[in-house]
């Protein structure tokens, strides 16, 4: 969970790259929709920030994006723009009595964008894991960029998501051709039920003639079962499937998470 | 040549369709907010329907190298349910600040209900307050005086016409439209409202200035491919190419790029799409050979 300091210190650093007509137009939002009262004007404001706030990235100093880090860990593993920092800033002050109704019925009719803008920020609220259950919904979606936002880099999946669901970010990332190393705190979520619904998963693409991520071993690494074994032994193996399977097999060598992360970026 | 069909409803056309039209040089579309045919009954129906035009419609449009933009607002044919059309006007503003919706529409009259008039007259409030274009369904039946009795309205609202456009126009219609200052749309469909041959020699009398081509092709019989065909026939039968690329582009970005939302620079330049992002159960490609295709967009 965040600290109140931490979230002042995010609306800090995101206002410090605004221009001072975005600033005031983010300022004089975050002033009105922090009041209870006027919570209802927060969907129509976090719309029109598209108007008022460039979707321009941000140059960042290494010191700013080390804090950042500890406020949101895996900032810098996904793209952050300008309007997505902003959004994010009026969905923070919104009073913690009134976020989950206010968001919840804003996820509903939110467009593309925001629906990026919202998830990436849900980590940040003070009562984060009432959103767990949205989270999950989001999992579900076909969006390409929207799955990106919830996946990569967003620290809200590992902190706060029950195993099922994790399970089902990791396995929907593999459907979806995305990488798996941008995921924030990937090694923590490996578990038996998920290696094993992943070597049922290899069973099923190997029969088909399909191949399957290099990263997908990744997560069955210390859960490899003896019928996966077999279906090696009888493979042809070639290229990095080979070594990285002969790796997987060897009691001596430990793949390392920044191999692991190598491996992700090359295939 | 590179079009822009700023009249199309994308929700009932399939992947086919968005193939061919970005093969025929369509680079954007505006969706307009209508009917379905089915008439809705109650509201939520139209909050998920307009979520998909900000959501899944869009995303599924990028897929295919297409910008897809929309328009919001109450159709006049659903207007004459009122428990409901109360019920839309409520939830409306939230949609119409959305990015990308760059005028309120389609809107206008049906039957020309009192009805009708009402949610007309409210919504054309509303276009004010956003400061955002207009977008004119104009009546089938007694098209002519639903036609005048709407630019009326408008004026009496005083909505400037530069950023108004009166859309299925005829050969009935076009003068008055032109002559009060309105642009003027021409639906372009393969049995009804205006065939292309008509809408060339329509393009020979009128010229280009303020004449939009678009093909509202839905879910009845319709082509998706109107905007790019009319051109090309207009290419064939002397017309040129600057007035050609007026009304089947230019003159589109022109009114609706008023809005702030509608930008050239969204679809100019290189665009990759990788339809190897979607292999899922539910997305758009299912079981055929992802492709990666390179669409470099230049002018003509």
């Amino acid at each position: 969970m965040t600290s109140k300091q931490d979230r002042n210190k995010f609306i800090e650093i995101t206002t410090s790259k605004l221009n001072p007509k975005e600033l005031d137009w983010l300022n004089s939002k975050i002033n009105i929709v922090s009041k209870t009262e006027n919570a209802k004007k927060f969907g129509v404001f976090f719309s029109l920030a598209s108007r008022f706030i460039s979707k321009g990235f941000c140059e960042w100093k290494i010191s700013e994006v080390e804090e950042l880090k500890n406020i949101y860990p895996g900032f810098k593993k996904s793209p952050w723009t300008k309007l997505d920092l902003s959004r994010v800033c009026l969905m923070i002050v919104l009073d913690k009595t009134i976020n989950k109704k206010v968001l919840l019925d804003f996820f509903k009719i939110a467009e593309m964008k925001e629906q990026i803008s919202l998830y990436k920020g849900l980590f940040l609220l003070s009562n984060a894991s009432e959103f767990s259950h949205q989270f999950t919904e989001g999992i579900r979606t076909n969006m390409v960029n929207v799955f990106d936002s919830l996946a990569q880099g967003n620290p809200f999946a590992q902190a706060y998501l029950n195993e099922n669901s994790w399970n089902q970010l990791i396995l929907k990332s593999l459907f979806m051709e995305r990488k798996l190393y941008p995921i924030q705190d990937i090694d923590k979520g490996k578990n038996e039920n998920l290696a094993n619904m992943l070597q049922d998963y290899i069973k099923e693409r190997w029969v088909a003639g399909r191949e399957v991520s290099l990263e997908i071993w990744r997560m069955i690494d210390g859960f490899l079962r003896d019928d996966i074994k077999a279906l090696i032994a009888k493979r042809g193996l070639e290229g990095n499937e080979k070594e990285i399977i002969e790796k997987l097999l060897d009691q001596n060598i430990t793949i390392s998470p920044e191999d692991w992360d190598a491996i992700g970026k090359i295939n | 040549m590179m079009y822009i069909d700023p009249h199309i409803h994308m929700v009932s056309r399939t992947t086919d369709d968005y193939e061919n039209m970005r093969d025929a040089g369509i680079v954007a579309v505006i969706e307009p907010a209508f009917w379905l045919g089915q008439p809705r009954t109650n509201v939520g129906s139209f909050k998920d329907y307009f979520s998909t035009l900000v959501g899944w419609e869009r995303f599924r449009a990028s897929q295919f190298g297409i910008k897809h933009y929309c328009t919001m607002g109450l159709n006049s044919k659903e207007a004459n349910n009122e428990a409901v059309a109360e019920e839309v006007i409520e939830i409306l503003p939230q949609f119409i600040a959305k990015e990308g919706v760059v005028a309120i529409g389609e809107i206008g009259y049906d039957d020309q209900t009192d009805l009708e008039d009402k949610y007309f007259r409210i919504q054309l409030e509303m276009a004010k307050e956003f400061d955002l274009p207009v977008m004119i369904h104009t009546p089938h039946r007694d098209k002519k005086q639903g036609t005048l009795r709407s630019m009326d309205v408008i004026e009496e609202h005083e909505i400037p016409p530069h950023l108004v456009v009166i859309d299925h126009n005829n050969e009935e219609t076009v003068k008055a439209v032109l002559d009060r200052g309105f642009w003027a749309g021409f639906t372009i469909y393969p049995k009804t409202k205006m065939g292309k041959q008509r809408m060339v020699e329509v393009a020979k009398k009128y010229g280009s200035t303020k004449i939009i081509v678009d093909s509202s092709a839905d879910w009845g019989v319709s082509d998706p491919l109107s905007v790019a065909r009319t051109g090309n026939l207009m290419l064939e039968q002397g017309i040129s190419k600057e007035d050609v690329h007026k009304l089947c582009y230019q003159n589109a970005l022109d009114i609706y790029g008023q809005s702030g939302q509608f930008n050239e620079s969204d679809w100019l330049g290189e665009n990759t799409i990788n339809q190897s992002d979607l292999l899922d159960g539910n997305s758009v490609l299912r079981g055929q050979e992802p492709k990666i295709i390179n669409y470099k967009s230049a002018r003509n």
